[in-house]
């Protein structure tokens, strides 16, 4: 009996171990870069077993910047000789921050820019680690443009690409360690994600795996973006 | 007659599959063939006219999107590659992959050392031409375009080439990896009075 009883108790306290670690290692992130709350999404996305975080998205008007906004030391810092046409995308992740903008075309076809910044990266003086520069050929990019100029909160390295959704994506699920991170379309600009999942320094090289859900969270197609620094 | 007509249509039909195929999948072989992974030789004295030299061996050796890998046969042996495809495995650099090797930098962004890289080595490194611009990494700064030297960089968003020489005219000679219908070779350009184009360094020549 005795024997039985401790059986039980070593099995109870495994299994409590194990359920305490799970619980803890579903614990979605709570705050984003800039401290603000996580927020939950209002849908469950198909597929997705991972806890999801909702990144934060504004559109930031060129000509009503406030002076300490993202779009603007951007501008300042990495790209003083463009001119944003239309808004400017500001998102705001867990461990990363960006800013896209299509320049205004001086010659067609138009291109985009963007500006990237990780948790753990930062020299005095300067907010942006990265920066890309896209071209579009008929709306779209011949390239995700990948940037591995940043890194994340432990110091990880972390790889930013553009993807263009589908016409019906409303939601851009995209895997990261021990959680997903979703970004929603915004001001019809290519979508940029990061994550340290899969970035290979010594090739210059990183994998992105991707999958995009219609508003209600239905899946709408799910892929591996392989990138390189190219250009 | 008969059995030749349908022998005929039987060719063409299997030759047009086959061109289709090949057009759809299109790579060279030269990166898989020549190429290799070698790690870099640490080097303590660099000059910039060591430098030049290292660049004019990628001369006529052509173009390659994210590419980094050439040999020194003055002919391109992957013409004609689809352009910004990083996977068609062809010779040469593109614009930031030559500058990175031929500047001889390090794959981590906040080593400032010299590296010299073999020519079939197949490395890209991690700036693009907009982070070259911005003068990212430990080895790279901005400079005004006023005082640049001889292998200092131009750089826009989209494009880097070296200073390979100054004309008179104010121009520069400059050798760059330009792209898939132009190669690498050595042009005049006008970057200098180009707003769009900064001036760049690789710091800690010997001379």
């Amino acid at each position: 009996m005795r024997a039985r009883l401790l059986k039980v108790a070593v099995w109870a306290t495994l299994a409590g171990a194990l359920a305490g670690c799970a619980g803890e290692g579903e614990r979605p992130p709570e705050r984003l870069l800039d401290g603000s709350p996580a927020r939950s999404l209002p849908v469950e996305l198909e597929g997705i077993d991972a806890p999801a975080v909702l990144t934060r998205a504004r559109l930031a008007v060129p000509s009503d910047l406030a002076a300490a906004s993202a779009t603007l030391s951007c501008l300042r810092e990495r790209a003083r000789a463009l001119t944003p046409a239309g808004a400017a995308i500001e998102r705001v992740g867990v461990s990363s921050e960006s800013v896209t903008f299509r320049i205004a075309a001086r010659a067609s076809p138009g291109a985009v820019y963007a500006c990237d910044r990780g948790a753990g990266s930062g020299e005095p003086g300067r907010r942006w680690c990265g920066s890309s520069y896209g071209e579009l050929t008929g709306g779209r990019l011949h390239d995700p443009r990948l940037d591995l100029g940043c890194h994340g909160r432990q110091g990880e390295p972390l790889g930013f690409v553009w993807v263009e959704p589908a016409a019906r994506t409303r939601y851009v699920a995209v895997e990261q360690a021990g959680y997903v991170e979703v970004y929603e379309p915004l001001g019809g600009l290519p979508v940029r994600i990061s994550s340290s999942t899969d970035v290979d320094l010594a090739a210059s090289r990183a994998t992105f795996a991707v999958s995009e859900h219609d508003r209600s969270g239905r899946l709408v197609r799910r892929y591996r973006l392989e990138a390189v620094v190219a250009g | 007659m008969h059995v030749a007509f349908r022998f005929a249509v039987a060719f063409a039909a299997a030759f047009g599959l086959a061109a289709a195929g090949s057009a759809g999948a299109y790579h060279t072989r030269f990166v898989a063939e020549n190429c290799n992974y070698a790690a870099p030789t640490p080097t303590s004295t660099i000059t910039r006219d060591g430098s030049a030299q290292v660049a004019l061996r990628a001369r006529y050796e052509g173009y390659q999107w994210a590419g980094g890998c050439w040999n020194d046969n003055d002919r391109d042996d992957s013409p004609g590659d689809p352009p910004e495809n990083a996977s068609t495995g062809g010779e040469g650099g593109d614009c930031s992959g030559f500058t990175f090797k031929v500047w001889r930098e390090s794959l981590n962004e906040g080593d400032a050392g010299f590296y010299q890289w073999g020519m079939l080595r197949d490395v890209h490194g991690p700036y693009t031409a907009a982070r070259f611009k911005s003068g990212d990494g430990a080895p790279n700064v901005t400079v005004s375009k006023s005082v640049l030297l001889k292998m200092d960089a131009l750089a826009s968003t989209g494009h880097i080439g070296m200073i390979y020489a100054k004309n008179a005219d104010g121009t520069d000679q400059i050798i760059e990896a330009k792209g898939e219908s132009y190669g690498t070779n050595i042009w005049t350009r006008t970057y200098r009075g180009d707003s769009s184009y900064s001036g760049v360094r690789r710091t800690g020549w010997s001379s």
